[in-house]
């Protein structure tokens, strides 16, 4: 068969209409010549000539797709607003510490409009129930929506290390506030993703002093890790060249011919540290150091000398005032709205509490004072609350803060204990047993005969008592410490500490501090735990020996080797081979190794470094790229963290 | 039919006339009239190859950019997947724009060939983009996971369109007659019929029920053959393996047939032959126009699932 079926010649191939409907007798061979209808109607006249019209293939083709844009965006719309949006939407599933805390999207995700355009944005380092600040702490709380979660001030001083800003002055820096954590922590990407892992080049977008890796173009080790301030001021060059070599009684419980690192650190659990413990490492020599003797326990309150009762109270003991020559910081704290009045008082009268010879302005200042210290313990006996709301008033908020840290410090405060004291002291001084405890104006009161609350000595308080305690002794509501690392009394230096940066008071606390000193009975902590200017304000005592906020990350467990799981197995010498103590004549002087409170943790300018520095070509001996023969990583997040002072995970309420 | 089917038809040139005159100058006349089709149609197929090869590095171009684009902002505090999210899904609404070039021919928006070779240049450089968007890991929720389905599939189809648009064609145009897709059903139904008057003609109007041999066989073999399209897969592979079968039992009962039927069962081997032309062109016409039905809806999935998509991340999302 020779003949062509398909012509295209004007007679041989008339138009058909083809869409959407095309003639039913089509596929027999015999289409009508007119075809169906825009409608699908046969155009055939006699009813015995109709046929049944079919849809064309892209007809077909049109509806197949309506049909599957409606289902399917009626599944989606069914499945949105069901019980199964959250699995539906959630992008995958969250790393297991996560997963193991976190019940649905809106224990993270909550409406935020004044941080970010979303309606559920991903969380932020917003505190509240929802923000990663609500589980996650940082090193300094204050700061950590900067970056580094730094305070401004660190940051141009860390120039000096060589990762120099893109702007000395901070410009450039990104308005960390108005990130998101999951900016660089990228969650719902599986159990085991990692949310820390980040490439150098990230770094690199603030840092402009760029270079090729560790060995080639980082910058030397200036201050890290000898030159620099530590949280603990201990002399090594004295305790190595004097203390342990000396054959003397002193130090008994040292084996004083070989002295040795690891007789003091060892690593910590975490591999990380080898920050010495007090009751392991100094104990034996300075446990008594420590030790509060029963008439040197902090004073918490007492009663100034007055020649009348203060206006509104009836009555006021006369055995009270002058036993002191400092009037402890704890107690201005607790002076509520009278802070302003002690702040007023001249110097003289700040400094002790022999107040009744005053006249004048000093006098009302006086009367203010003690007016209110008598409402702390007679008229709020038994009042919890009113006590804190002292503390609160006078501390500027640092005890009733909604931060973690500010729940944590009121929490160890241990207000209630305090509170009994003072009830056991108005009980003393204000003796009315009848409980009301001051009498009001309108009664006639006793004249004040000198000694009319006492009928007899009081009995002496045990030896070994400790907390919150009325000695009747001292007159005074004194806290015993039970010994090194006492909670309460730390809550309480902290917070004291704290409140220095409180305008008002700013001066005469700084005017306590000195020396290195929470005041001179605090001496027994500050001798060794430094106190540093917080940037974010006030004073930080450095509790914890780890030196803070670093943005170095030195692990020591494998770098000195896994065979030995003892660390007195090391080999001789292995500390040494990064830290090496210079011979004395070239260090400072014993005991001097940090003067004072001032400085940054890069201010060497008052520091006397005992230890030779780390040259970094020791590091880069293994710290290199393989094909260079080095065995350890250098990436930037091999020795750097981000976030300064570290991340420490906390419960938050109601979880 | 398509614009290979259309280059095998290309016309012959205007005759050059004028300067040439004589006997020579007819001989190379008749040898540039005869030479010319070819001549075009080598100019064609090098002007293809180099617009191919203009693509095919504008891609790698334009890919190689994004990438260092992406993995800039990646390594940056930028956001990489949300930047290469966007401009995939900017992508995608691009393409899916080739429907409605279609639906709006009117619009005078350039050929339709331009569009579908864009169209598959960009369905590949979506390809990358999605690749820099997923960060080569394979998405595990649950809406993610559909969307990128929904992605593989319609580029697993978009894909399989591109080798049938590309080969298809060729293979029409090697074989067969050209012939509209839609009026084939009426040239089977012609042949249906012409084999039936065929078989009437030589063994009668009761051929069958006389037990005639051409008769019998063409109601067992022939007629089903011949009454509906057949072998649509051997076809789609490029097998011949049906067509040989039927004509070698045609060949078998020749033996059984006289003169007159024998020329006959001639015809009716031609008949079939040529329906089978019809089959092979329905089947590779058919295809090229029912991949569309999974293309294209699938598109419209992925669109629905893309505004979902767009709308949670930035609803759920991280800050600017």
């Amino acid at each position: 068969m020779t003949r062509r079926m398909q012509g295209f010649g004007r007679d041989e191939s008339g138009y058909e209409r083809t869409d959407p409907w095309v003639c039913g007798r089509a596929a027999s061979g015999e289409p009508c010549a007119a075809g169906p209808d825009r409608r699908g109607r046969c155009l055939q006249h006699e009813a015995v000539d109709r046929c049944r019209p079919t849809r064309s293939l892209r007809s077909r083709r049109r509806r197949l797709t309506a049909g599957v844009a409606l289902l399917t965006a009626g599944l989606l719309a069914v499945l949105l607003g069901g019980g199964a949006s959250e699995a539906l939407l959630s992008p995958g599933p969250l790393v297991g510490a996560h997963a193991d805390v976190v019940a649905g999207c809106s224990d993270c995700h909550a409406p935020d409009g004044a941080r970010t355009a979303g309606l559920f944005p991903a969380p932020g380092l917003d505190e509240g129930a929802t923000g990663c600040g609500a589980c996650h702490a940082f090193g300094h709380e204050d700061a950590r929506d900067r970056a580094h979660s730094l305070p401004a001030a660190f940051l141009p001083t860390r120039e000096g290390g060589g990762a120099r800003l893109a702007d000395a002055a901070g410009a450039s820096v990104p308005d960390h506030a108005t990130f998101s954590c999951a900016q660089c922590h990228a969650e719902h990407r599986g159990a085991d993703a990692s949310l820390t892992a980040m490439a150098d080049a990230r770094c690199q977008t603030c840092h402009a002093s760029t270079f090729d890796g560790f060995a080639e173009g980082h910058p030397e080790f200036v201050g890290y890790p000898h030159a620099r301030r530590r949280p603990i001021a201990f002399d090594h060059t004295a305790h190595f060249d004097d203390y342990f070599l000396r054959e003397s009684d002193a130090t008994p419980s040292f084996d004083a011919a070989a002295p040795r690192c690891t007789d003091c650190h060892a690593p910590e659990p975490s591999g990380e540290m080898m920050t010495p413990r007090f009751d392991d490492a100094c104990a034996a020599c300075h446990g008594d150091d420590v030790a509060f003797a029963p008439r040197d326990a902090p004073v918490f309150a007492e009663l100034p000398a007055l020649a009348e009762p203060p206006a509104g109270l009836a009555t006021w003991p006369t055995d009270v005032g002058a036993r002191r020559l400092e009037v402890p910081p704890e107690m201005r704290l607790l002076l509520g709205d009278a802070a302003a009045d002690w702040v007023a008082l001249s110097d003289r009268s700040r400094r002790a509490l022999a107040w009744r010879g005053l006249e004048g302005e000093e006098l009302a200042h006086a009367d203010a004072i003690a007016r209110s210290l008598g409402g702390l313990v007679a008229e709020e006996r038994g009042d919890d609350d009113a006590l804190a709301a002292r503390l609160c008033a006078s501390s500027d908020g640092t005890c009733c803060d909604t931060t973690a840290r500010g729940a944590e410090l009121a929490g160890a405060l241990d207000l209630p204990a305090l509170r009994d004291a003072l009830d056991d002291a108005a009980d003393a001084w204000f003796a009315p047993p009848q409980g009301a405890g001051v009498l009001p104006p309108d009664v006639d009161a006793p004249e004040i005969t000198g000694d009319a609350h006492v009928d007899a000595a009081p009995p002496p308080l045990p030896e070994d008592a400790t907390g919150f305690l009325f000695d009747p002794a001292a007159e005074a509501v004194v806290y015993r410490p039970t010994g090194h690392a006492d909670p309460v009394l730390a809550a309480w230096i902290e917070l004291v500490a704290r409140r220095v940066h409180h305008e008002a008071d700013a001066l005469a606390l700084e005017d306590v501090l000195r020396d290195n000193a929470l005041g001179t009975v605090y001496r027994r902590c500050t001798g060794c735990h430094n106190v540093d200017r917080d940037p974010v304000g006030g004073l930080h005592v450095h509790w914890d020996g780890r030196t803070p906020d670093t943005l170095v990350r030195f692990v020591h467990r494998p770098h000195l080797g896994e065979p030995s799981p003892r660390v007195t197995d090391w080999p001789e010498g292995t500390c040494a081979t990064c830290h090496a103590l210079r011979p004395r004549d070239e260090a400072a002087p014993a005991n001097s190794f940090f003067y004072g409170w001032e400085g940054r943790p890069t201010d060497t300018s008052r520091l006397a470094v005992q230890f030779d520095p780390i040259p970094r070509e020791r590091c880069a001996e293994c710290h290199a790229p393989e094909d260079e023969g080095g065995r350890a990583p250098t990436s930037c997040l091999s020795c750097h963290r981000y976030h300064a002072g570290g991340v420490t995970h906390r419960t938050p309420a109601g979880r | 039919m398509t614009r290979d089917g259309e280059a095998g038809r290309v016309a012959i040139g205007g005759a050059a006339t004028g300067a040439l005159q004589g006997e020579e100058a007819a001989r190379e006349l008749m040898s540039r009239r005869a030479s010319a089709p070819a001549v075009r149609v080598l100019r064609s197929g090098r002007a293809r190859a180099r617009r191919r090869l203009r693509h095919a590095a504008g891609l790698l171009v334009l890919s190689a950019a994004v990438t260092l684009w992406a993995r800039r902002l990646g390594d940056g505090l930028g956001d990489a997947s949300v930047a290469t999210g966007w401009l995939l899904a900017t992508v995608l609404l691009g393409l899916a724009a080739f429907n409605l070039r279609k639906l709006v021919p009117v619009l005078r928006l350039g050929p339709a060939a331009s569009w579908l070779r864009w169209h598959a240049s960009g369905g590949l450089f979506a390809c990358v983009v999605f690749v820099l968007h997923v960060e080569g890991r394979v998405p595990d929720g649950r809406l993610e996971g559909a969307v990128a389905l929904a992605f593989a599939l319609v580029t697993l189809t978009g894909f399989v369109g591109l080798w049938m648009s590309r080969t298809f064609p060729k293979r029409l145009a090697r074989r067969g007659e050209e012939v509209l897709h839609e009026r084939i059903p009426r040239f089977r139904a012609r042949l249906h019929a012409e084999a039936e008057d065929v078989v009437r003609e030589v063994a009668g109007p009761a051929a069958l029920a006389s037990g005639n041999a051409l008769a019998s066989f063409h109601a067992r073999r022939v007629e089903p053959f011949l009454a509906a399209p057949a072998n649509r897969w051997a076809h789609l592979r490029g097998s011949g393996a049906p067509l040989a079968t039927l004509t070698r039992d045609m060949e078998s009962i020749r033996r059984r047939l006289d003169v007159e039927e024998s020329a006959a069962l001639d015809e009716l081997l031609a008949i079939c032959r040529k329906k089978d032309e019809l089959d092979f062109h329905d089947a590779l016409q058919g295809a090229l126009k029912g991949w569309l039905f999974v293309h294209i809806p699938l598109t419209v999935v992925l669109l629905l699932l893309l505004v979902v998509h767009v709308w949670a991340v930035h609803a759920f999302g991280a800050a600017a």
